[in-house]
Formats: structure tokens, C-alpha cells, sequence
């Protein structure tokens, strides 16, 4: 049995690389990677609770995470792909149209 | 003195039936014809006149009705029932018929029933739809007064009081498209309003101190002797009130300025309406001075007398040097009305003294002859403007006598009258106005000065007069204009000879017959003590043996005769010219009033506020609400910089907001172990 401090400092260590993408990364798909990055630690951490309690709600609420980050992907894949037509980029820092 | 309280309740008969009726329809009839001929009398002859005419016809005959019925010893009538409730307060409307609203509405309508018969040729150059509203405004005007003279109660005679403040200001406004009158119009309209100001204040401080605002209930009134103070204030702001509309100094200046209207308006102002609104007012309100008793009310009515002693002599003294025809007609009527708070001021003194009504009864003589001669002369004075195609300077004018017969003869009836000389109508009233005034003069001194000013007025009134007869009517034609004078129609000169005849016989009610002050005079109750009222063939012998009538009869024909000897010829060079310097010049312009009061006070005082208030409402009012405005405008435009569009930016503050709410969370569970 790993121990759970093992697990916990896995998917710490994936969030904080998940977390320090999402702000660094200036390519919208490094984003959309990071962001599953960020998802897939919540997962670790439901699969990880799930087993040491013997219950099944986490494992449920993993797979319902796994199906919304593809539809999440395919959705962010979209419009970044509408978004690359209109300025010839995936550069987050140029699609600065909505603001003040 | 237990008889002395006038009207009486029980003393009322109540209307009912078709009496009721009647009476009603004296105000409502000119209210209705105003109505229909505003809405539809641009369809019908010459803007609807008619109706206006057969309204006011239809108000004279019925008041004729209520007015023989009084002079055979009919009882005063009214009429009352609640308006509306607010609270325990009871508001109520009703009419009340006693001597002095009879005999006053029977002469408004009938001399507003000739000054618009005399308007239908006056203006007939006008069209159609300004005469329309000209007959409405004019209709609503005589209902104004008729209402105001009509009416049992303060709160209703303010509202028909208020009406006729309106279309004094509408009618002098007639031709509003020149700048002139419409100056005026708002001229009258304000200095009125300020008049009304202290009137309404004057009816709330009786409204708030006695529950009830009707004649009846006031005057009789158990608390009147607790309540001297209020009643005392009451009083002066009332007096305020007839101040204003009346046009007694210092409220004095609208009136003169009021000739920008047709000359029938002003017949109308000066006559019937009004100014008359006044003197009725203070004659109404005579039970309350009264009831102030001797001490308080002896000084109230010192203050009238001052008032209209002051505005008599002060304003007749601008009369001597006018110009214009109608202007001279303006003075005297201010000149006449200061007669007739004179008179009321000193009869009520001399009243409280001795117990003598004279003064009340001569005031109200005054006032009807007045009304006879002013419609008169004003009239006359409209036909002469028409004849000599609108122009009215009398330095134009000259040699109209044989062109304009009947105008000049009615016109000189009139300025004898007004001039007091016997038997013509203004003799009698002037005579027992200057006599009240001298008998309070052994009470008072200031009576005494009073009289003289009132004394030096008479003779000033026969000098002006003639100087505007001379210059009219004699000498020779100055211009083309007056050149080519022609005659009115018969429209106008038959209202005009009419009026003659009143203006010559109407002061003799005085003195034959069962006289007048057997029924205008204070107290009107119906019971009347035995020795209060001389008999008049006892008064018309006191009269011709009193050496005063024969000193005021000198000092009118003196006048005359010095006018006669200065203007016979024609126009003096010296008159030529609109004085500028002088005593001439200084009577020209007021007293420069105007300009040494009135524009100052104007322009510092009133500036002055407004500038305030201005700024107040600029900075203050203003000023809160644009500095929220401009408080979250400026945070706005420093936060919305956070808002950069950069996807990073975003998801950085998301990432600390999230961890600043861990952080938060974990502290408090762990804190209090929730």
C-alpha cells in the first residue's frame, strides 16, 4: 500500500505544475494542457481518498471529471481554433480584445 | 353695543328652491360663458362675444332681483353646506347675500356688462381668435369678482380672489407679443401675488386659530377677544392683501403699467374688478379690526388710514405731469382707492371711538361712484384712443371737442365728478370720506394731516382732470391724428351716456330716498339701532351747512380753474418735452421709486438670493450627486485597468483569490474547530 502522503505530494506536485503553466504559458494549447494537468491532480486525489475510505463516490466523481475534461478540451480546442482565424496565433497575450 | 355684530346667524335665512338656484347662477353663468367661448368661440361673432354678454346680463339681472329685494327690506340670505372633511377640520362652501355683497355684485355686473358691450366696437379691428380669448378671460374676470363678492367664507372668496389674479395677468397681457405688456403682465401678476402671500397667511393664522373660515361663524366668533394677538396679525396680513390687489403704496406700482392692455381691461380693473377686490376685502373684513377692540384696532385702523391717506396724495401728485391719457386715469384710480382705505381706516377709528359708521358707509359710496365715473372716464378715454387711431399721448391730441361730442360731454361729466363737484356724484362721497376723516382728526391728530393730504388730493384730483380735459378736448388739433378724429359708433357712446347719468346721480342715493347708509353701512346687521343712521334729508341739510363742504368745493373748483388758466390755450412749451429734471421730472418717474428702491432691492436683494440659491443648488445639490457620480467613475477607471484582456492576468487573480480563500478557510476551521 503507498502511503497516502506519497499520493497527496504526486498530485500537489501536479497541480503546482498545472497552476504554474496556466500562468506562464503564453500558448493557449500549453494551456489546455495544463489545465488537465490541474484536473487530473483533483483526480489522484479522489481516487486516492476513495481507496483508503473502501467507498466509491470518489472513484464516480473521477470519471465524471475525466468526461468533462474532454468535453472541456473539445470545447477550448474549438474556440481556440476560431480565436487562431482571427489573430493567426495561439498567443493568449494577443487575443486581448475583451477588456477595458 | 350687543346689536353690532354683523350677519348674525340666526339673522341669515337659508336659501332654498329656486332662490338657491339663483343665487348660484350669478358666479357660475360668467363662469360657463368663459368656458364655452375659450372652447368654441372662434366659430361664433366676433369670438364668441355674445355669450359672455348674455352670461353677465343674465348675473345683472339676477342680482337685480337679490338687489330690490334688499331695498325693500328683505333680509340678508345664505346659503352653506360642508366641501370637505380633513380630520375634524371642516371645510365648507357657501354663498351669503347680506347688504354689501347684493348692492357690490349688482354694480360689477352691470358696469362689466357695459365695458364689454363697449369692447365689441372697441376692438373690433381684432380677429377673431385673440378675441376669443379676450370675451373668455374678460368672462372669467367678472365671475372672479362676482365669486369673490358672493362667497360666505375666506377659502373660497381666496380662490375666486386667486382667478381674478390670473386673468388680470392673461387680460393685461392681451397683446402679448409686445414686450412692454407682457412686462406688465407680470408685473401686475407678481406684486399681486405678494399682496396674496400675506392674505393667505393671513387665513391660515385665522383657519389654525378658530377652526372656521365663514363670515358668519368668524365674525361672532366666541374666542375673538382670546385670540387678540393672532387676530391682530391676521388682520394686517388681510390688510396686506388688499394692499396688493387694491395697489396702495408701496405695492402701488403694477397698476400704472397695467395700461398695456386693451383700455377696456383697464375700465375693467379700474372700475368694476380688482382693485375694488380690495377695498371690499378690508370693508368684509371690518368685524375683525372691530373685534380687535379699542387699543389694538383703533392702530390697525390708523395704518389703513395711512395707507390710503399716503397713496392718495402721493399718486395724485403723479397724475399732475402724465402724459398719457390713460396713464392720468391710472393715477387717479390709485389716487381714489387711497381715498377709500381713508375713508375705512378713519371710520374705523372714529367707530371704535364713537360709535359712528359714517366712514364705513363713505368708503362704499366712494367706491360705487368711483366705479361709475372711472368705467366712465376710462371708456371715454377708449373712444378717444380709437378715434384718434391709437394714439393716446395727450401732447397728440387737442380740438376734439367738436369732433368727439358725445365722448367729450360724457368725458366732462365725468371729470366733474371725479373733481367733486355738486350735485355730480364724486361731491358726495369725496365730502363724506374727507368729513370721516376730520371728525377722527379730534380723536387723532394724524387724521387731521390725513384730511389735508386728502384736502390737497382733492384739489390736485380737479387739476389733473381738467389738465387732461384742456389738452384733449380744447385748444387746437396738434396733430394729424387728432386732425382727423372722428366719433365712435353707437356701441360705445351708448354704454358711454349711460354711464354719464350714473356718474352724475349715483351719490345722490346719499341723501334722497331712504339714503344709502340705511343699507351699506357697518354694522349691517338687520337690526339696527335707532339714532346709529341719520335720516337723509337730515344729512343732505348737515351737508350744505357744513363749512368743510364748502372748502372742499373751493379747493375742487380752484383746481379747476388753475388747470383752465394753464391748458386753455393748448399745450404749454414747457410740456412739450417728457420731463427729465425737476420737480416735473421727479414726478414723471415716481420718485424714481423704481429706481431707487425697487431695482436696488431687485437687483441686490433678490440677485442676491437667487445668486445664492443658484449656488446651492450648483454646488450643493448638484455637487452630491455628480461627486457620487465622479467618485465611482474615477474607481471605475482605476480598477477596470485590472481587466487587460490577458488570460494570464485572470488566472492569476483567480489562483490567489483561491488561495487567499484557502488560506481564509483553513484558518477559521482550524481556529474554531468548526
Amino acid at each position: 500500500m503507498i502511503p497516502i502522503a506519497w499520493t497527496l505530494t504526486l498530485s500537489s506536485t501536479l497541480l503546482a505544475v498545472g497552476i504554474f503553466g496556466l500562468l506562464a504559458q503564453r500558448s493557449a494549447l500549453r494551456i489546455l494542457v495544463s489545465v488537465e494537468l490541474v484536473l487530473n491532480a483533483a483526480n489522484i486525489n479522489f481516487v486516492a481518498f476513495a481507496n483508503i475510505r473502501g467507498q466509491s463516490q470518489g472513484l464516480v466523481f473521477t470519471l465524471f471529471v475525466i468526461a468533462l475534461a474532454a468535453a472541456e478540451a473539445a470545447v477550448g480546442l474549438a474556440i481556440l481554433l476560431h480565436a487562431y482565424r482571427h489573430v493567426r496565433s495561439v498567443d493568449v497575450n494577443k487575443m486581448t480584445l475583451l477588456r477595458w | 353695543m350687543a346689536d353690532l355684530m354683523p350677519v348674525m346667524d340666526g339673522m341669515v335665512q337659508t336659501l332654498a328652491g329656486s332662490d338657491l338656484w339663483m343665487a348660484l347662477a350669478i358666479p357660475a353663468l360668467p363662469i360657463l360663458a368663459a368656458l364655452v367661448t375659450f372652447f368654441v368661440g372662434k366659430r361664433m361673432w366676433r369670438g364668441g362675444a355674445a355669450l359672455p354678454i348674455a352670461a353677465i346680463a343674465g348675473s345683472l339681472g339676477l342680482s337685480l332681483v337679490f338687489f330690490l329685494r334688499m331695498l325693500n327690506g328683505g333680509e340678508p340670505v345664505g346659503w352653506s353646506i360642508a366641501w370637505f372633511k380633513v380630520g375634524d377640520l371642516t371645510f365648507t362652501v357657501g354663498v351669503l347675500f347680506d347688504n354689501l355683497s347684493v348692492w357690490l355684485m349688482t354694480l360689477v355686473s352691470l358696469l362689466s356688462l357695459l365695458i364689454v358691450v363697449f369692447s365689441t366696437a372697441y376692438l373690433a379691428d381684432e380677429t377673431d381668435e385673440h378675441l376669443r380669448r379676450y370675451y373668455a378671460v374678460k368672462a372669467l374676470f367678472v365671475a372672479g369678482m362676482l365669486g369673490s363678492v358672493v362667497m360666505d367664507n375666506y377659502l373660497l372668496m381666496f380662490i375666486f380672489w386667486e382667478i381674478m389674479g390670473l386673468c388680470s395677468y392673461l387680460l393685461i397681457g392681451y397683446w402679448y407679443t409686445k414686450a412692454s405688456a407682457a412686462t406688465a403682465a407680470k408685473k401686475a401678476f407678481l406684486t399681486t401675488r405678494l399682496g396674496d402671500i400675506f392674505l393667505f397667511l393671513g387665513i391660515i393664522l385665522l383657519f389654525t386659530t378658530f377652526k372656521t373660515l365663514s363670515y358668519r361663524e368668524l365674525f361672532h366668533h366666541p374666542d375673538l377677544a382670546a385670540h387678540k394677538d393672532i387676530l391682530f396679525w391676521a388682520g394686517l396680513c388681510i390688510f396686506g392683501g388688499a394692499v396688493g390687489k387694491s395697489a396702495q403704496f408701496p405695492l402701488d406700482l403694477w397698476l400704472p403699467d397695467a395700461m398695456e392692455g386693451p383700455t377696456t381691461v383697464s375700465a375693467l380693473i379700474h372700475a368694476a374688478t380688482m382693485v375694488k377686490a380690495g377695498v371690499y376685502l378690508v370693508a368684509r373684513t371690518f368685524p375683525l379690526y372691530v373685534a380687535l377692540g379699542l387699543g389694538i384696532g383703533d392702530s390697525v385702523f390708523l395704518l389703513i388710514g395711512l395707507v390710503g391717506g399716503f397713496t392718495a396724495l402721493y399718486t395724485a401728485t403723479m397724475a399732475l405731469v402724465a402724459l398719457d391719457i390713460k396713464r392720468v386715469l391710472a393715477y387717479s384710480t390709485l389716487s381714489q382707492l387711497g381715498y377709500m382705505f381713508l375713508a375705512l381706516g378713519a371710520g374705523g377709528y372714529l367707530f371704535l371711538h364713537t360709535g359712528s359708521g359714517a366712514g364705513f358707509t363713505a368708503a362704499m359710496l366712494h367706491l360705487m361712484n368711483h366705479a361709475f365715473f372711472k368705467a366712465l372716464l376710462f371708456l371715454g378715454s377708449a373712444s378717444v384712443i380709437l378715434g384718434m387711431h391709437h394714439h393716446q399721448d395727450l401732447r397728440e391730441m387737442g380740438g376734439l371737442r367738436s369732433k368727439m361730442k358725445v365722448t367729450y360731454l360724457t368725458m366732462l361729466i365725468g371729470s366733474l365728478s371725479i373733481a367733486g363737484i355738486i350735485p355730480l356724484s364724486g361731491f358726495w362721497s369725496k365730502d363724506e370720506v374727507l368729513s370721516t376723516a376730520f371728525h377722527a382728526g379730534s380723536l387723532n391728530g394724524v387724521f387731521f394731516v390725513l384730511w389735508g393730504m386728502g384736502l390737497l388730493t382733492a384739489a390736485m384730483t380737479a387739476f389733473y382732470m381738467f389738465r387732461m380735459m384742456f389738452l384733449a378736448f380744447h385748444g387746437k388739433p396738434r396733430t394729424e391724428s387728432a386732425e382727423n378724429a372722428h366719433e365712435s359708433p353707437a356701441t360705445m357712446t351708448v354704454p358711454l351716456a349711460l354711464l354719464a347719468v350714473a356718474a352724475a346721480v349715483s351719490g345722490l342715493w346719499l341723501v334722497f330716498g331712504p339714503g344709502f347708509s340705511g343699507i351699506i353701512h357697518y354694522p349691517y346687521s338687520a337690526d339696527l339701532g335707532e339714532a346709529e343712521f341719520e335720516a337723509s334729508g337730515h344729512l343732505l341739510m348737515e351737508i350744505l351747512t357744513a363749512p368743510l363742504t364748502y372748502l372742499s368745493l373751493a379747493v375742487a373748483l380752484g383746481g379747476i380753474l388753475v388747470a383752465r388758466s394753464k391748458y386753455k390755450a393748448g399745450l404749454p412749451a414747457s410740456e412739450a418735452e417728457v420731463p427729465t429734471r425737476g420737480v416735473r421730472g421727479l414726478l414723471y418717474n415716481r420718485y424714481y421709486v423704481t429706481q431707487a428702491v425697487y431695482e436696488p432691492l431687485g437687483n441686490v436683494v433678490a440677485m442676491g438670493v437667487a445668486k445664492v440659491a443658484n449656488w446651492f443648488d450648483r454646488k450643493g445639490i448638484d455637487g452630491a450627486v455628480n461627486g457620487v457620480a465622479n467618485v465611482a467613475d474615477r474607481a471605475g477607471a482605476r480598477t477596470r485597468r485590472w481587466q487587460d484582456g490577458k488570460l494570464t492576468t485572470y488566472m492569476a487573480s483567480v489562483a490567489v483569490g483561491v488561495a487567499v480563500a484557502l488560506f481564509l478557510l483553513h484558518e477559521v476551521v482550524l481556529r474554531f474547530r468548526w
